[in-house]
């Protein structure tokens, strides 16, 4: 995150009761830990790669600023998958469109056709993020919690409902994740 | 495919790694917390700016036209702006500790949020109206007693009409923001249904 240089920054509004220092371990810490997931996660919500990485920014804005709120009322992995999919609905609710439609997926080039450097995972993975794109928000976030390992409890936590609530949001996040991808060649 | 392997094939792809992901996490933080505060802070500074130009100009009239007249007015105006921060202020308080808490949770705070605001428009469109009733009455009243010429008077009424009529277009812009917002985020819990 370019060394403490780039972190000795004008800090929230509440550091002046947390040690600076401290905050910012943390704060480097959370990215360290979960960086790759919350990458991860601003792809399901954009495709195109400059409005992602200022989606990534504004999710890593916001757990700087709510940070030295978080008094250890849930796990930090909690708090951060939180704060992150919360900054997503932000995005989706501002931008009003909950889902891009399978008629606007972007073409998946034809391997026969494509550099020859292009890997067969690298098309999964765009295939499989492009599907989730299509999904409504809410199967959307379950399916990404469940992708990023957690028990349904966790996933409960995160988006505050129950786990039978959650069995059901993954199950039919699933039956259509599953015939989008089928309809796809 | 059993569900389990199905899960664990997409997992597969999903975890598997770009070169572009790394990079993006290499931002400079500092450049863009300064960047959000100066925005921040001009928009702060503008609403201040308009507020302290209200006052000062009440206060000053009142002063130099010491008559009970213009000094109800100038309190009008007074209460007017203090009223329109206050609601500011309620309004933008809490905006990231919300982010912190369950989805549901958020969704919850951001409808009553959005709801709050419609209400508050509401009581704008109501308190420019008296505005509205108490001006045009006053300015009639002293142009029927002579005090006011009928040209400057005209003038008074229309600049009053103008102001009016671009506070309603503002509130009409917000609420239909909100009116917006509101069905997006009812759209996000029928989504959730099970």
């Amino acid at each position: 995150m370019g060394g403490d240089a780039a972190l000795h920054i004008a800090a929230p509004e509440a550091a002046g009761f947390v040690d600076r220092r401290t905050l910012t371990d943390q704060y480097e810490r959370i990215v360290s830990a979960y960086g790759p997931a919350l990458v991860r996660l601003t792809a399901c919500y954009e495709s195109r790669p400059h409005a992602r990485e200022d989606l990534l920014q504004e999710i890593l804005l916001a757990i700087w600023k709510t940070l030295p709120g978080f008094r250890g009322e849930c796990s930090q992995k909690t708090f951060v998958l939180r704060v992150a999919h919360n900054r997503c609905l932000t995005h989706v609710w501002r931008r009003g469109k909950s889902a891009e439609s399978p008629a606007e997926l972007p073409e998946v080039p034809d391997p026969r056709k494509s550099p020859e450097t292009m890997a067969i995972d690298n098309l999964r993975r765009e295939s499989l993020l492009a599907a989730i794109r299509a999904l409504p928000v809410n199967y959307r976030q379950a399916i990404t919690l469940a992708l990023e390992d957690l028990a349904p409890a966790e996933i409960a936590a995160v988006l505050g409902v129950t786990e039978n609530n959650v069995a059901v949001r993954l199950n039919r996040a699933r039956k259509a994740l599953r015939s989008i991808l089928e309809e796809r060649p | 495919m059993s569900m389990d392997l199905e899960l664990a094939d997409w997992r597969t792809d999903w975890l598997a790694h770009e070169t572009s992901d790394a990079a993006m996490l290499r931002l400079d933080l500092r450049r863009l917390v300064e960047r959000k505060r100066r925005e921040m802070a001009l928009a702060l500074c503008g609403q201040l700016l308009l507020g302290a130009v209200l006052l000062a100009f009440s206060a000053w009239f009142a002063f130099t036209r010491p008559a009970m007249e213009w000094i109800l007015w100038a309190a009008v105006m007074w209460a007017a702006t203090f009223f329109a921060a206050g609601f500011a202020i309620r309004n933008t308080a809490g905006t990231w500790k919300a982010l912190q808490e369950s989805n549901a949770a958020f969704l919850d705070l951001s409808r009553r949020r959005c709801l709050r605001e419609l209400r508050a428009i509401r009581l704008g469109r109501w308190f420019l109206a008296v505005l509205l009733i108490i001006v045009a009455s006053w300015l009639s009243w002293d142009c029927a007693t002579h005090r006011l010429p009928v040209g400057p008077y005209l003038f008074a009424m229309a600049v009053t009409i103008l102001l009016a009529a671009v506070y309603l277009a503002w509130f009409a812009c917000r609420e239909r923001r909100g009116l917006r917002d509101l069905r997006r985020l009812d759209q996000f819990e029928e989504e959730g249904e099970p």
